[in-house]
């Protein structure tokens, strides 16, 4: 394991630590270091002091892996140890313990307001760390289901770019399969 | 060494533009230009992100979410869950066939609009007519070219014939949900990715379930729910990943069920009294047994023990009626526990509550010594032919006398459609006399009633084991 320190500069001009195996949860990172550019600061345009400190965390917890809980407990499966008669039950245990501890991290992790939410999301994208995109547009998702368009809108106060008129129609439609507008 | 960050900017400034970082080492990356600014939300996102929350979301989720912002309103084609349920579709007053025509009109119409290059979820259920046989096709072909991961078919009314293409183009389904279709040539061989297959009201055969099992190495969860032309269950592969099975209702599976399943986690049954054998259930943790009929079998006591036996690693356990009947009660009359059951924690038990399961139960509990949670299911009535075969076992004298096996783990008891009558008094009351470690008693009475009140506000005043046990009264919900 390296312990090589990596300077993440926000975009308010702060600078933050990170270990390099942690850095390299995020691919445009693993890129920048890999273009062997490890003497300076990484600026970070587009990320603030307020989101960084939280990429870091998720950043330090998944070290390499790029995965979500989801990813691990569903997919990468080696097929051929799969079929093996015997697998062993006790890494199956081992593995078991480490999902459900790694769920409860997230739950914990993912446990803040739709701010920063909104920002982690984009923050994600643009470092390019696959596991904390998919966990953030997950939770967005999850603030959707089974919710009314008006239920939607107000719970991300999402302003409507309707005219009246348009809105008034809107309202008109209240049955879900009403949708001759996604027709259009 | 040092580097600089260049790009351009637009009117909005969500949307993903290429943005260059150059370094000196000539390094070129590109990385999407998404501003964070303070107090955005969720409608300053450009499409890219919202597409990809959509993604996440199920077709009727998606188009609510696409009907709040204009700039979204055709990006719910990027959906991936489909699902197209033609019992939730609005009837306006409709008959059936008006309903179903207009289900399939918007259907096509959906259809045509996706653009997902993969799904992860295609669902439909709609009562299948031969003049929609080739537009389900089209669907069930559009689905598995876009390598769907879950596929669920629903024809409840009538039975869908499967096309041959289905065959051949299985490799990307995991879950595979089927209801009233007929198979035809599936061997399974191309359908390596299944992890999860559920069949009801299909017509299959033991080389059918042989197929499936042999050429899904990944297969875990395995149901089959009133299928027919099953003459028995035998699967006898301890190199099977499979953790769950079902088979629920299917007949007529006169051959009886074989299983040799070491990594089974999970069995359940329902249906006639068939045969069982099970071997080598190594790693079983949860069990249901539910015999409907119960009529004209003999009761089997050398059977039941060896079922019992082949459960015998079972922490949660389920069983019905019957097996109390049967149940050997050597222990009463000669103290012999009949098998052992060390890991079962949980035990839940279906019963009408009478003098001739009683005995059984009581056994269960000797043979279950780490025992914490019992739940007992009053109330269920027994066909009069019943009575007319079988001889029931006997009550000993002394029945409700302190037992001669330890009663020191049991927490909790809970008993659901209690109607005070004298045997669930009986056995309540033996619980808390005996439970030293008891901490509650639920009683969930069949309805309220004054005589249940009154027989719950008795149990207050019993001779109790455990001094911090808690007598609660709920409502079935």
């Amino acid at each position: 394991m390296s312990s090589t320190k990596i300077f993440l500069k926000s975009s308010d001009d702060k600078t933050f630590e990170i270990d390099e195996t942690a850095a390299r949860a995020s691919e445009t990172l693993k890129n920048i270091i890999d273009g062997g550019c490890l003497d300076g600061v990484i600026p970070l345009p587009n990320v603030s002091s307020n989101i960084l400190p939280k990429v870091i965390e998720y950043c330090k917890k998944h070290g390499g892996d790029n995965g979500s809980s989801k990813k691990i407990a569903n997919g990468g499966v080696d097929k051929d140890k799969e079929i093996l008669p015997d697998y062993d039950e006790e890494e199956d245990k081992r593995e078991k313990v480490r999902v459900d501890e790694l769920k409860k991290w997230e739950e914990e992790y993912m446990d803040f307001d739709q701010q920063v939410l909104y920002d982690l999301m984009l923050a994600a994208n643009y470092l390019h760390i696959k596991g904390l995109l998919d966990l953030t547009v997950e939770k967005a998702a999850s603030m959707i289901r089974g919710r009314t368009p008006d239920q939607i809108r107000e719970n991300f106060n999402i302003n409507s770019d309707f005219t009246p008129e348009e809105e008034e129609e809107m309202i008109l439609i209240e049955d879900e399969w009403d949708d001759e507008w996604a027709f259009d | 060494m040092s580097f600089h960050a260049c790009g351009t900017t637009s009117g909005n400034g969500n949307s993903v533009k290429l943005f260059i970082i150059a370094f000196s080492s000539s390094t070129m990356f590109f990385m999407p230009e998404l501003y964070i600014m303070a107090d955005k939300s969720i409608s300053d996102l450009c499409p890219e992100m919202v597409i990809m929350i959509i993604t996440f979301l199920s077709l009727p989720d998606a188009m609510n979410l696409c009907s709040l912002c204009r700039s979204w309103h055709h990006l719910w084609s990027h959906c991936r869950i489909i699902e197209l349920d033609e019992t939730s579709f609005p009837t306006y007053g409709d008959g059936e066939l008006v309903v179903r025509s207009r289900f399939i009109e918007y259907v096509k119409r959906v259809i045509s609009r996706l653009d997902a290059p993969t799904l992860s979820k295609f669902s439909l259920r709609v009562g299948y007519e031969p003049q929609y046989h080739k537009l389900i096709e089209d669907w069930i072909w559009f689905a598995t070219v876009r390598k769907v991961e879950e596929l669920n078919l629903d024809f409840s009314v009538g039975t869908f014939i499967m096309p041959e293409f289905f065959s051949r183009l299985g490799g990307s389904i995991k879950f595979l949900i089927l209801k009233s279709c007929y198979l035809v040539k599936l061997d399974f061989q191309s359908f390596v990715s299944l992890s999860k297959v559920s069949f009801s009201r299909i017509e299959i055969s033991m080389t059918d379930v042989l197929n499936l099992v042999t050429n899904c190495p990944l297969l875990e969860d395995f149901s089959l729910v009133q299928c027919s032309g099953l003459l028995t269950v035998i699967l006898k592969l301890p190199r099977m990943k499979l953790k769950r099975l079902v088979v629920k209702d299917c007949e007529p599976l006169s051959l009886g069920i074989e299983l040799t399943v070491p990594n089974l986690r999970y069995f359940e049954y329902s249906g006639g009294l068939v045969r069982f054998d099970l071997r080598h259930l190594d790693r079983i943790e949860e069990a249901i047994l539910d015999y409907d009929i119960e009529i004209y079998f003999n009761y089997q006591i050398l059977e039941i023990k060896h079922l019992i036996r082949g459960l015998k690693q079972v922490r949660i356990l389920k069983l019905c009626s019957y097996v109390y009947k049967v149940f050997p009660t050597e222990y009463h009359f000669f103290h012999e526990p009949p098998v052992q059951l060390e890991n079962l924690v949980h035990l839940t038990v279906k019963t009408c509550m009478e003098s001739y399961e009683l005995p059984g139960i009581m056994c269960f509990l000797a043979c279950a010594p780490n025992l914490r949670y019992l739940s007992i299911i009053s109330g269920f009535t027994r066909s009069i032919d019943d009575f007319l075969y079988f001889n029931f076992p006997l009550m000993p004298d002394g029945f409700w006398m302190p037992p001669k096996w330890p009663l020191n783990c049991l927490e909790m008891v809970e008993m659901m459609a209690f109607s005070a009558d004298n045997y669930e008094m009986d056995l309540l009351k033996f619980l808390l006399r005996n439970g030293v470690v008891l901490q509650k008693v639920i009683i969930k009475p069949k309805q309220a009633s004054e005589k249940n009140f009154q027989a719950i506000l008795g149990l207050q005043n019993v001779e109790k084991a455990s001094e911090t046990v808690q007598i609660v009264y709920e409502s079935m919900s």
